[in-house]
């Protein structure tokens, strides 16, 4: 580096210490270390959007996040929780990537993201990048903490902290010592990719008194089969990803022999401010949606409503109608 | 330039040989029947393919398993197989260029162009299919255009100039996809593009069939005229074809072929490339025999490597990514052997 | 009577670019004639040849073949009269010598159709009559220029044509492949083919005994007997430079021509 160009680095340096913004520091799941201004009102979410946001919406930051969603996600429900995302300028897609020139402008005070590329390229442009990490199921919990002290909000994080072990335990209780013959084989799958798509899924299953007929303890995030793997699988409950996916499993003759087919237990997974079968903020309502279809016996659906109705409530802020319940649980329309 | 320095094996031996071939072709075909991941014992696929009458537990479903989901797989990875190494070939023939293939010279991704746009204009799959071919045939055309136009007697130039177009459609796929609604029509072009036997029905096996079976049969009564174009268009006119015309009609027959596969199984590399080349070493130029161990070779290559992408583990590995691991270093491997001699 | 001609060209024209490569080009040739072609490069004996064979379309002028212009003919009928022996150049593809020779039964093939019995005599005899049929299991990439070259006049053999063309068949080939082209091109005029070749050499026009035509910027300016026409002042013109005429009292009347460096 010349002379000249490192003397003036450390002007600008000196100039950014002095800046008159209240900083603090903080280390991020990746171990990073961030400064951060005092006051955080500009938000823009990288890469998983609807599961970023969702992070958001439970600390009730609806208004801070200045990104729309990627263009892909146009029919998300997101925009129930929070209707200004519309009217908010794209950043992302997975076509075309990051604008990061669009970004720079939104003049964030705050970036979240969940991949390192994304995390390197917009750390280096100077912008404070705070990356979060979900891999194993309770990860959860350390990034809601982190956030907490990110935004100030760290009774909010112990709250949902406290949530999620409670609805974990009591679904425990409710489900009992359940005999593994009477543990229904499950299959979370993208029927037109023939993929289960996210590892977590594997764990909600088992969670929710099912057998996932995809559990090998693999380490990949997900895992392609052929038709034959899932006939030979013969599920007794199949979950797929959006409605148009139902009518398809239904209607393939190859699969009449399938027990979940057979049996006319082929679901579609809810979709609320996510995906509620991927990562998601709603996740302990995905556990309890999964109990009372594999064990409808012991969750009612008028217990899963009320839960549905309080978590709403008591993190987003918002009190859902009848209307909005039924949409939700009746999961994407597909493509 | 003398890319098989192997002399060409003498008849009475490739005679055995290629009927060995043909052997394992049907021996694997049955075979296969018999793999996959779902349990199924020699016993019950016998009873089932003997006709007779047991009535076990589990009979529908095995029959389901045997003849909707494994018998058009196997007909569909042999066709596939069958098509890309004759197209391959063909191609390699027409142009004089054996390094020349369908993935080399751009057809796979002008056809996946050409679906693409298909797709974004919402028309109807036959449409898709007529897609597919129309955007292969502009690559291919593209590539021989953009070479012949360079002057260059390079065997490469032609390879560098299907590389190119395969670069450019490939763009314009992605421009296709950009443009693509992204709540339907992009999932619908991605997961399109990508191909996949792991679904492969009846359907899937008559899409690839038609035109390999058809331009097989077309490439195979003209295989004598056609090995004339090998030669140069001077010396296949001087000996009595009608050059213009037959080359049209080959690249018209290995670009449709190669379309279907696309269609069914998506961009799959490196079969045409190769099987061609061991077909040529096993059992030199005779125009027939050729043909009949190109076609057999593919169809056990591909059919073989499907056996096992569907029945190693449980995870489905894409024909292309398999195609690939396999036919990129034996493209090395004929790279190096020809280091030293002409290239050009 | 008429006596047709095996080939006759008449008043031939063709234009590349706006140039005029062949000017009003007229000959004939019966069977059994030999007819050495002799010019410098560039005079247009390649665009001729590519004319005769009815490969390039002539601007103005006819190419007659047993009377027939070639342009009212199909190309499996061209080739049932002319057969064409190219310059020996690589091949892509390890076809053996066998199944090139039998390349030159095409013509006689139908177009979905594959050689009979008959057509692999046919091409065996040729193999035998070139002298290459010790080789006939071999890769033609694997044999040398002059075999190839053989190999090549016994696809022509092969294709039963009347009429042969030969672009500079001796052109890389040394002394003793070339006698036995040579030997070759005099027995084919004995057996009553008609024969045209191409070449930089006149000595092979002597040799041959074969009338010579004298081919310069598109112009034919001379035709006849060797002896006649290939005189010291006439090649020194032809190919624009001065040379030495050289002879022997045990040459038979074989004259050879090389360039005057003094």
């Amino acid at each position: 580096m010349s002379s000249i160009a490192r003397l003036a680095c450390i002007a600008l340096a000196l100039l950014l210490a002095a800046a008159p913004v209240e900083c603090r520091t903080i280390v991020d799941m990746d171990g990073r270390s961030v400064t951060l201004p005092d006051k955080i009102s500009r938000i823009v979410t990288i890469g998983p959007v609807p599961v970023l946001n969702g992070f958001l919406f439970a600390f009730g930051r609806q208004q801070s996040i200045v990104n729309g969603l990627p263009r892909e996600l146009a029919r998300n429900r997101q925009f129930v929780f929070a209707p200004e995302l519309a009217s908010r300028p794209v950043v992302q897609s997975s076509a075309s990537g990051l604008a990061v020139e669009d970004i720079v402008a939104l003049r964030p005070d705050l970036v979240l993201t969940m991949d390192r590329a994304a995390t390197d390229k917009l750390a280096g442009l100077g912008l404070p990048v705070v990356m979060l990490k979900w891999r194993e199921p309770h990860d959860i919990e350390t990034l809601m903490a982190l956030l907490g002290d990110v935004l100030e909000e760290r009774q909010v994080a112990a709250d949902y902290a406290r949530y999620f072990e409670a609805v974990l335990t009591r679904i425990e209780t409710t489900l009992g010592a359940v005999d593994e013959t009477k543990r229904p084989r499950v299959l979370y799958v993208n029927y037109r990719r023939l993929t289960q798509p996210h590892r977590i899924a594997e764990w909600w299953i088992a969670r929710a008194g099912g057998r996932s007929v995809t559990d090998d303890g693999r380490e990949q995030e997900s895992v392609t089969f052929s038709l034959e793997q899932l006939i030979a699988w013969n599920p007794e409950v199949i979950i797929v990803a959006d409605r148009g996916e139902v009518e398809m499993a239904m209607a393939e003759p190859r699969l009449r022999g399938v027990a979940a087919v057979r049996d006319k237990r082929v679901h579609v997974a809810p979709a609320g401010a996510h995906l509620w079968a991927n990562r998601t903020i709603e996740q302990p309502l995905t556990i309890l949606w999964a109990a009372s279809t594999l064990h409808p016996e012991k969750f009612s659906r008028g217990q899963l409503e009320s839960e549905m109705r309080s978590f709403y409530e008591r993190f987003f802020h918002m009190s859902l109608v009848r209307e909005q319940l039924d949409e939700i649980l009746a999961g994407s329309s597909g493509r | 330039m003398k890319f098989w320095r192997a002399p060409p094996a003498a008849d009475a031996e490739t005679h055995g040989l290629l009927l060995a071939l043909v052997a394992a072709l049907v021996a694997l075909a049955l075979a296969s029947l018999a793999i996959g991941r779902y349990p199924l014992s020699l016993e019950t696929i016998a009873d089932i393919l003997l006709g007779r009458d047991i009535d076990a537990p589990g009979r529908a479903t095995a029959e389901t398993i045997l003849f909707l989901v494994r018998l058009p797989r196997i007909a569909t990875a042999i066709m596939i197989g069958a098509g890309l190494s004759l197209a391959g070939a063909a191609y390699q023939t027409v142009f004089r260029n054996p390094m020349a293939s369908p993935a080399l010279l751009g057809v796979s991704a002008g056809a996946g162009f050409g679906a693409s746009l298909a797709l974004l204009l919402h028309l109807p799959t036959l449409a898709v299919e007529a897609a597919a071919f129309c955007g292969g045939l502009a690559a291919v055309a593209a590539s021989y255009l953009a070479a012949r136009s360079t002057r260059s007697h390079s065997l490469l130039t032609l390879v560098l100039c299907g590389m190119v177009m395969s670069a450019l459609f490939q763009a314009l796929i992605s421009l296709v996809k950009y443009v693509a609604d992204p709540v339907d029509t992009l999932a619908t072009i991605t997961f399109w593009l990508m191909g996949s036997l792991a679904k492969a029905n009846a359907a899937d096996a008559a899409t690839a069939a038609a035109p390999t079976v058809l331009g097989g049969a077309i490439l195979f009564a003209l295989r004598w005229r056609i090995a004339l174009l090998a030669l140069g268009d001077h010396e296949a006119a001087a000996l009595g074809a009608d050059v213009a015309r037959l080359r049209a009609m080959v690249i018209l027959c290995a670009t449709a072929m190669t379309a279907a596969t696309v269609c069914v199984a998506g961009i799959v590399g490196w079969v045409g490339l190769l099987v061609p080349h061991i077909a040529r070493m096993l059992f030199g130029m005779e125009p027939g025999r050729a043909m009949i161990a190109t076609a057999t070779m593919g169809a056990l290559f591909v059919l073989g490597v499907d056996d096992v992408a569907r029945s190693a583990s449980i995870i489905e590995i894409p024909l292309g990514v398999m195609t690939a691991v396999i036919g990129a270093p034996f493209f090395l491997f004929l790279v190096t052997r020809a280091r030293g001699e002409q290239w050009s | 009577m008429v006596v047709t001609r095996a080939i006759e060209i008449d008043n031939l024209c063709f234009r590349r670019a706006e140039r005029l490569v062949l000017d009003s080009v007229s000959f004939a040739l019966d069977a059994g004639e030999l007819l050495v072609l002799l010019g410098p490069n560039g005079a247009g004996k390649s665009t001729l040849v590519h004319c005769l064979l009815g490969l390039a379309a002539p601007e103005r002028g006819h190419v007659r073949a047993l009377g027939d212009d070639l342009r009212s003919l199909t190309r499996r009928e061209i080739a049932k009269r002319i057969a064409y022996v190219p310059q020996s150049g690589h091949s892509a593809f390890a076809f053996t010598l066998e199944q090139m020779v039998l390349m030159g039964r095409s013509a006689h093939i139908d177009g979905a159709g594959s050689p009979s019995a008959e057509d692999r005599d046919i091409a065996r005899r040729a193999m035998i009559d070139a002298g290459v049929d010790h080789l006939r299991k071999k890769a033609f990439t694997q044999i040398s220029g002059g075999e190839r070259q053989l190999a090549l006049i016994a696809r022509a053999l092969a294709q039963d044509a009347p009429i042969i063309v030969m672009d500079e068949p001796t052109s890389s080939l040394d002394l003793g492949n070339q006698g036995r082209v040579l030997d070759l091109m005099r027995k084919l005029a004995a057996n009553g083919k008609s024969v045209i070749m191409t070449t930089h050499l006149p000595d092979q026009a002597f040799n041959l005994k074969a009338r010579v035509a004298l081919l310069r910027d598109g112009r034919m300016i001379a035709e006849g007997p060797a002896e006649a026409i290939c005189d010291l002042s006439a090649m020194s013109r032809l190919y624009a430079a001065p040379l030495r005429r050289l002879t022997d009292d045990g040459a038979k009347g074989v004259v050879a021509f090389v360039p005057d460096l003094s």
